[in-house]
């Protein structure tokens, strides 16, 4: 399967350190920015396959990624991580995530739904 | 009954009246000599018998002492003279030989005249006197042959008595006249006066307030009859003293929080102010008594005295607007507690993300563990000193959240405790910037001292927390909709320490608040924002807030954003062992 490109966005240093630690485990090339403006540099310099991003954050939101990454790598899988419930799931998915992730969430299901998107 | 008396009097006054007018008709007709000329007649007649049987007498006297009495000349004249002088004030001027005589008697010829011509006088004196009988007897005959004239004399007697009787009559019909215009004058005024005085009392009686008037002895003089719903005056002894009245009684009083006190009527704002100068000024007061219907009703009692002689008391029944205050009240408290609710709403959304990121990180750190633990079958100390300190931060920094959220499951209630300023304001600190955060806002916070010097200074306030930590998240979440739709979001908090009291200045880069705006900001229900955004009532709330804590929540102006002061005084109770302490250093001082 080679190394996928895998990006994570989130202003949480603690949340970012500990899911890169997993999926460098997992053999994902991990890539981490801590806001939106470190994830849209990564996004136009790397071939991101796989991004799992916050929603809101200090310097702007997540949707603005999605939408870049969609633009860029129309096949990427992308994947919203929020901690709001009331977050317009319908909106997030139409600007083009493949699914929408409440927070706290397990790993374990992050992974299985990344496998299983891949191996289609 | 009315019209009755007038009539039967004005009958009365005219028969009075017709009456002394056929008298004085009649009279008219029959007089022709008065009364006074009817007596002097009798009285002459009287007088002219009565001389001439003297006369008689006195003629035979002098005959006899003419004719024997040849000596002793003085005694005869003397009484000859006598004789003369009584006949002369009778008859004065009526015979002008007794004059003569007289004269003839004082000449001092007589004396020492001769026998001779002593008898030639006394022939003279007895002719003169004959003459003069003769003279009075005709004088009698005549009148005695006036006789009719007497008898018409008698008939104008009767006409006089009939006369005066009419002056008599015409006066007493003036006098009576009179008095029956008098008597008419003062009814017609007592009528006057009762008419008023009914309607006095009518205006008295309508009025919605009872009205007593009370003496210097506090006895009630006079009351109208709407003091009679209040209390059975039917059963009123004479010097009911106002005491009596108001026994026991509730007054309000703001320092309880039931609303009133109970106390004596001695201890009552009317009791202590019955005799002082207070009452001429007039005093207000609330009052609260048991009426008839052994309800309970607040009452306005207004008094006010006259010369300090009297004392009017109006009461008037406020028991509806004590109950709409009640019910203002209890809205109010459920405003309140709505509008925290809809300001701690507006900071929830922001702490739900913030507890669900800490928990994101919590729980893919527990995986971790658990990951290596069951493929490597241990864990190195490394990998779980780092994993379960992680854990840990987070943790507490969940913790710190949902502190703020125990705002959510109190009711401010109205006690005020003695509460840390510090930790209200990191209180709204920890949820504004966890907002703030995710809202892309930067928030700038400047604290009077470092958060480790202040937790040890100890700025304590006696004050409601909950409410105080609902008006500044409700000034940070005005400020956030402020900055909104700007392109950089900025909001500043500044916590400075004045003298005497602890101020913060909120400031936000929006629009700003335009002047009209400005003047209604502090107003009930005045919003700029949309329909169901805002209650309006934010701003009105916290400066209520403030004020009922001794602070105070102003608009600054500003050119850019909005400014918003929060003013909260120091603790009394400090400054007070302050102010002690200056003053007994000052004391001090002097001693030395």
């Amino acid at each position: 399967m080679g190394e996928l490109n895998l990006l994570l966005v989130d202003d949480e240093e603690m949340l970012i350190e500990s899911l890169s630690r997993f999926f460098k485990r997992k053999s994902f090339n991990v890539f981490t920015a801590h806001g939106v403006e470190e994830g849209r540099k990564i996004i136009k310099t790397q071939d991101i396959q796989v991004m799992i991003t916050d929603m809101r954050m200090p310097d702007g939101q997540g949707i603005d990624l999605i939408e870049l990454l969609r633009s860029i790598a129309p096949a990427a899988f992308i994947l919203c991580a929020t901690g709001f419930s009331e977050e317009d799931e319908k909106t997030i998915l139409e600007k083009g995530a493949d699914a929408v992730i409440a927070k706290p969430f397990e790993k374990k299901i992050l992974l299985e739904m990344i496998l299983k998107r891949l191996t289609q | 009954m009315r019209v009755g008396q007038k009539g039967l009097l004005g009958l009365l006054y005219g028969f009075g009246l017709m009456l002394s007018l056929a008298l004085s008709i009649y009279s008219s007709f029959s007089q022709k000599t008065g009364v006074s000329a009817i007596e002097k007649l009798i009285l002459h007649y009287q007088e002219l018998d009565h001389t001439y049987l003297s006369l008689g007498s006195h003629q035979r006297k002098v005959h006899l002492v003419t004719q024997g009495m040849l000596g002793k000349s003085s005694t005869w004249t003397n009484e000859l003279t006598k004789l003369l002088s009584d006949q002369l004030s009778v008859t004065e001027g009526s015979n002008p030989n007794i004059q003569k005589q007289r004269e003839l008697l004082n000449n001092d010829e007589l004396e020492e005249g001769s026998k001779k011509r002593r008898k030639a006088l006394s022939k003279k004196i007895i002719h003169s006197l004959k003459e003069e009988k003769r003279f009075l007897f005709k004088k009698r005959k005549e009148l005695l042959e006036k006789g009719p004239l007497i008898q018409k004399d008698a008939l104008g007697g009767v006409k006089s008595i009939l006369q005066l009787f009419t002056y008599y009559s015409l006066a007493m019909s003036v006098i009576f006249t009179a008095f029956v215009f008098l008597i008419n004058l003062n009814k017609k005024n007592l009528h006057k006066i009762e008419k008023e005085r009914k309607k006095r009392d009518f205006m008295l009686d309508a009025l919605d307030c009872a009205i007593l008037l009370v003496n210097k002895n506090q006895e009630i003089i006079s009351y109208n009859k709407k003091c009679q719903q209040i209390w059975d005056l039917s059963l009123v002894k004479e010097n009911l003293k106002l005491e009596n009245l108001f026994e026991r009684v509730m007054i309000e009083s703001l320092e309880k929080s039931d609303g009133h006190d109970e106390v004596s009527f001695k201890e009552s704002p009317l009791g202590r102010a019955l005799g002082t100068p207070l009452l001429q000024r007039g005093i207000s007061f609330q009052v609260q008594l048991r009426t008839l219907g052994l309800q309970q009703q607040w009452f306005q009692a207004d008094c006010k005295s006259f010369k300090d002689e009297l004392f009017l008391i109006s009461l008037t029944n406020t028991t509806h607007l004590y109950e709409a205050r009640e019910l203002i009240k209890r809205q109010q408290a459920s405003l309140v507690e709505q509008s925290k609710m809809t300001a701690l709403g507006q900071m929830s959304g922001g702490m739900a993300h913030e507890i669900n990121n800490p928990l994101a990180i919590i729980s893919s750190e527990a995986e971790e563990l658990l990951e290596i633990a069951t493929e490597e079958g241990s864990v190195a100390a490394d990998d779980a000193t780092s994993i379960s300190q992680n854990i840990k931060k987070t943790t507490d920094r969940i913790t710190k959240i949902i502190r703020g959220l125990r705002i959510f499951s109190r009711t401010s209630g109205d006690e005020f405790h003695e509460s840390s300023l510090y930790e209200i304001i990191s209180e709204v600190l920890v949820m504004s910037s966890e907002k703030f955060k995710t809202k892309g806002v930067k928030f700038e916070v400047t604290l009077p001292y470092e958060e480790e010097e202040l937790k040890e200074k100890d700025f304590s306030i006696l004050c409601n927390e909950v409410q105080v930590i609902q008006v500044f998240v409700n000034l940070l979440n005005n400020a956030y909709d402020a900055v909104k739709e700007q392109r950089d979001r900025q909001i500043t908090f500044e916590w400075k320490e004045l003298l005497e009291a602890h101020l913060f200045l909120i400031q936000d880069n929006g629009p700003g608040i335009d002047e009209n705006t400005a003047k209604k900001i502090f107003d009930p229900f005045f919003t700029t924002k949309k329909v169901g955004e805002g209650t309006g009532l934010g701003l009105s709330l916290s400066r209520s807030i403030l004020e009922e804590h001794g602070g105070s929540l102003e608009l600054v102006t500003s050119n850019e954003g909005a400014l918003f002061q929060v003013k909260v005084p120091k603790n009394k109770g400090t400054d007070d062992e302050l102010q002690k302490n200056q003053t007994k250093s000052k004391e001090d001082k002097w001693a030395s």
